[in-house]
């Protein structure tokens, strides 16, 4: 059988309240307290006794909660679908003047309002301020008149919504491992990850390092120091897994004093030196333009003084195609040539000035010479324009005097000499016979062993007259296809006749000098 | 430094409708192996001369290009000329 002790209130001895069957206690609450059944306290104004918190500072009047001078209420409530409603009934006419509001601490720095209706005029039938409890009311709320200081306690609360000062509204759902509590400015706290806002850290809140260091970070990604390099080098990437470096400024293999633009590299890949425009010129040689416009400008290939430096042309990367045209210069020879077509040389400046086309050979050329191997053109490109020959040399004249062959019975001193210009022959002879040993032979007397053979179809065959043989004037003839020529006694074109072999006798001398074209 | 002189056949040519053959005989001085000089000496051949003292490389032209029939048309065309007994 058990027993049940039913009372309204316990006080201790010396009267002061423990728990009240209005306060709610701390055991059950029930009915639920609706807002049109809310638990309601009759809020009276009088003057503070000593046993008000606030005895001496602020007004002299506290209020009463159903006639406990400025109690510590606790409220309760957390669903806020179902808040549990407690009303301050201020219809007591002590109340004018004295309305009664919620804040976030004694002094009334901050109102709380969420939940909290007011009714009436205090001091007036009716008038009240209710507080609908719930998860989002905070655990400590100062219940304070708005128009005076200190007239009033705190309520108290179980709630996740904690009242340091301000109100500060605690995660409602537990974060991951390491997160750490953030407030998103209103008050309402979550779990995050951790960050610091920008502009947060301070050069005063970083650990002092080692002068002239930076902050880099290694594989693992934890911050290690980069020690200080060079005065003007500049922090340089070491690639994945590895902290940068202080190295040498600039490009990897490019060294650089330049205090202006040296180099410009343009949108187009065009690229300048000492120009800064340099697609600006003709398309088809901008993409290295050197030099401007002001002052003289120029690009020099140094080699060793017995190598070549050479600027080549290339339509591929290998064999010819590498080199299909080339400018060389050979310091060993100290010879300028130029090749093309598979890179072949075509013409030559040799050290001495000699100028060689077509031919590496300088032979006998020297300073000023041009050496041709191949025609020269001259005012116009058809081939009745090439003048292709030159040649200076000696021939033997020989003695002809049977059937155009050479006589065989003679000494010969004579000389000849010609000239050949493209293909005309101007050639001399000294005729200094020898001896004859026997008969001169027969038929005719004639000059042989011409240094090419005759072509004068087209022309007509040339005629040398006054010939001085010692027979008297003569006329020489170079028939075509011939490489001799023939003496005739001159009369005119209707009379001649051979000249008899006999007629050039030994120790005979005579000038011969002649023209003809050879093929 | 040593001077030297050599002769060379610098040209074999071969002309005309009777291969007549021009040589030229470059006789070259030489110092330590550096040309100083070149001088021609030139002489021509038809296709009825003996070549019996020439160069052989001349005498292999020669051969090459005189034919029989080349031969034969050389002399057809000098008795046309009458072996050059009256003017052309």
């Amino acid at each position: 059988m058990s027993s049940i002790l039913k009372v309204d209130t316990i006080q201790d001895q010396n009267g002061n309240l423990i728990i009240s069957k209005d306060s709610g206690g701390s055991g059950f609450l029930s009915p639920y307290a609706s807002s049109s059944a809310a638990i309601t306290y009759t809020v009276t104004v009088a003057s503070k006794t000593t046993a008000h918190p606030y005895y001496g500072v602020g007004s002299s009047n506290g209020y009463f909660i159903n006639g406990i001078e400025s109690p510590i209420i606790e409220i309760k409530g957390n669903d806020t679908s179902k808040p549990y409603h407690y009303k301050f009934d201020q219809s007591d006419s002590s109340n004018s003047g004295h309305p009664l509001l919620f804040y976030n601490n004694v002094g009334k720095t901050t109102g709380f309002s969420t939940g909290v209706t007011t009714n009436g005029t205090p001091g007036q039938a009716g008038a009240y301020t209710m507080i609908a409890v719930d998860s989002q009311t905070p655990n400590i709320l100062y219940y304070q008149c708005s128009s005076h200081a200190n007239m009033g306690n705190h309520t108290f609360a179980t709630s996740p919504v904690v009242n340091t000062g301000v109100f500060l509204t605690l995660p409602t759902a537990d974060g991951s491992s390491g997160q750490v509590v953030t407030t998103n400015g209103s008050g309402v706290l979550s779990f995050a990850n951790g960050s610091v806002p920008d502009d947060a850290i301070t050069l005063a809140k970083m650990a002092p390092g080692t002068d002239g260091n930076i902050i880099s970070y290694d594989a693992s990604g934890n911050p290690v120091a980069v020690a200080t390099g060079s005065a003007g080098q500049v922090l340089t990437s070491a690639g994945a897994g590895a902290p940068p470096t202080f190295a040498a400024a600039g490009v990897a293999g490019i060294s650089s004093s330049a205090n202006a633009t040296a180099i410009t590299i343009d949108s187009d890949e065009k690229v300048g030196i000492l120009n800064t425009t340099p697609g600006s010129f003709a398309s088809s040689g901008n993409d290295l333009v050197v030099g401007s416009t002001t002052g003289s400008h120029g690009i020099t290939i140094v080699t060793q003084d017995n190598d070549t430096g050479s600027l080549q042309f290339a339509d591929g990367t290998s064999g010819n195609a590498a080199y299909q045209g080339r400018i060389r210069y050979n310091h060993s020879e100290s010879a300028m040539s130029f090749h093309v077509n598979n890179g072949s040389e075509k013409m030559r400046i040799e050290s001495d000035g000699a100028v060689l086309v077509g031919t590496t050979t300088d032979g006998d050329a020297g300073a000023g010479d041009l050496v041709v191997n191949g025609g020269v053109f001259l005012g116009g490109s058809a081939a009745a324009n090439e003048l292709d020959d030159y040649e200076v040399g000696t021939f033997t004249p020989t003695f002809v005097n049977q059937s155009g062959g050479e006589a065989s019975n003679y000494t010969n001193n004579s000389t000849g000499s010609y000239i050949k210009i493209g293909k005309m022959v101007y050639a001399n002879v000294s005729w200094n016979m020898g001896t004859i040993s026997t008969g001169p032979g027969s038929l005719y007397a004639g000059i042989g062993g011409f240094p090419f053979v005759s072509d004068v179809s087209a022309g007509g065959c040339p005629w040398y007259t006054n010939i001085d043989v010692p027979d008297g004037p003569a006329t020489f003839q170079i028939s075509n296809n011939y490489n001799y020529g023939i003496f005739y006694s001159q009369r005119d074109n209707n009379n001649y006749n051979t000249i008899s072999p006999g007629a050039i006798a030994s120790n005979d001398n005579f000038q011969i000098t002649f023209v003809y074209k050879t093929d | 430094m040593a001077l030297t002189k050599e002769t060379q056949i610098g040209k074999i040519e071969v002309v005309g409708k009777y291969k007549s053959v021009h040589v030229r005989t470059d006789t070259v001085v030489m110092e330590d192996g550096e040309e100083l000089s070149r001088k021609y000496h030139r002489h021509s051949l038809m296709a009825d001369q003996d070549i019996e003292n020439e160069h052989v490389d001349v005498k292999a032209v020669c051969n090459a290009v005189w034919t029989q029939e080349v031969k034969d048309a050389l002399k057809v065309f000098k008795d046309s000329k009458n072996n050059l007994s009256t003017p052309i």
